[in-house]
């Protein structure tokens, strides 16, 4: 009887002791990922120097050199976000239309926003065309978007 | 975790297969006088484990359950379990989550150790079994909230949702007859979630009568009193 409850004691102890792991290890980020590639091949070309921002908004990229890829942020509360490229000096606009969703991760990460691409509109300063990949935008590491110079 | 659902499934089927064979030869011994439904006896069964459990949970869970089982010819032991269980919880993302409701269990044991003698005042039980588990209830999340850094903006919302779960569990367990038909013992569970959530649909955080809903299969315990009519 003495060693039932001394068992059942030392077990209750054991099992309470496998307390849930809350940390969160699971990708949050939410990202247009855009790569660049040259108008007459299907080659990558690096940029020499590019500033990206949004709208009214901080620089995502400042001057950043040779870069081939950038990931950007849509904003979460609007169907459209307008970015701001500076390519070796020269302006052009990227206009991004989609719709929102939820998603909800798990309890330790919580909910994020995942994106559908409707359409994606851009001034031809520097950049001849575009095309959309992939239209569906969630925290997983793929391209959706070719911007072609 | 296959091999452990195979390990348990074999344990299972040998188990059925010895109680089949065992059912045969008293068969060939009494010819047809063991056909008939006997039910030798009804023990009911009342969980104690919530008595610390919930201390040490620190309040984020309850669970109390309670459990009918009858003996049948001396082999088969059909089991209901019923309880009320819930959560409350502030989770690590800021959710405060709340949900609570009644759940049941139907499912079959089988003793695994044979008493010595039909009649003798002392019986213990090792028993194995499997159970069909399911709950339907209402589960608030508050503050589930979404901050965008760089746009400036934020959401927050509070989900008001419904869920229904079905769960299949493999048992096993241990019944010692203290005195004159009481009984002490534990059971031991794995849960697997039959219910299929949608990718990145809201779901409870903890599912009463199966546990924390994070993982597919999850790990139970009871400790039981109860007593044999």
């Amino acid at each position: 009887m003495r060693a039932f409850f001394v068992t059942l004691l030392f077990s209750l102890f054991v099992f309470s002791s496998c307390t849930q792991d809350e940390t969160c290890r699971e990708k949050t980020a939410v990202l247009l990922r855009a790569e660049f590639y040259g108008f007459n091949s299907a080659n990558k070309i690096n940029i020499d120097s590019i500033t990206v921002f949004g709208l009214q908004q901080d620089s995502l990229y400042k001057n950043v050199k040779n870069i081939n890829k950038i990931a950007l942020p849509l904003n979460n509360s609007e169907e459209q976000s307008i970015f701001v490229m500076n390519l070796n000096g020269t302006h052009d606009t990227l206009r991004v239309s989609y719709t929102n969703a939820d998603y909800f991760i798990s309890y330790s990460c919580g909910m994020i926003i995942t994106h559908k691409i409707d359409t994606v509109i851009t001034t031809n300063h520097v950049i001849k065309n575009l095309k959309i990949v992939n239209r569906d935008i969630n925290t997983a590491d793929v391209q959706h978007l070719q911007i072609f110079f | 975790m296959y091999s452990i659902y195979r390990y348990f499934f074999s344990v299972l089927l040998a188990c059925c297969v010895t109680t089949i064979l065992t059912g045969q030869e008293v068969k060939k011994e009494k010819n047809d006088s063991t056909k008939s439904f006997v039910l030798n006896s009804v023990r009911v069964e009342v969980d104690v484990s919530p008595v610390l459990t919930t201390f040490l949970n620190r309040g984020d869970i309850f669970h109390y359950e309670a459990a009918l089982q009858a003996e049948i010819n001396k082999r088969f032991y059909p089991v209901f379990e019923m309880g009320y269980a819930g959560g409350n919880k502030l989770t690590n993302s800021g959710i405060s989550y709340s949900g609570d409701a009644l759940f049941y269990r139907l499912g079959m044991d089988f003793n695994i150790i044979k008493n010595k003698t039909d009649n003798n005042s002392i019986n213990n039980f090792f028993l194995v079994g499997a159970r069909l588990g399911y709950t339907h209830f209402k589960y608030d999340m508050l503050n589930v909230s979404f901050e965008d850094d760089y746009w400036g903006t934020s959401i927050q919302k509070d989900i008001q949702n419904k869920s229904s779960n079905l769960w299949f569990e493999i048992t096993a367990g241990i019944r010692v007859e203290i005195s004159k038909n009481l009984y002490i013992g534990w059971t031991a569970r794995i849960k697997n979630m039959l219910t299929q959530t949608e990718v990145g649909a809201y779901k409870p955080w903890y599912v009463a009568g199966f546990g924390i809903n994070e993982d597919e299969s999850v790990w139970g315990f009871n400790y039981l009193i109860g007593y044999k009519f």
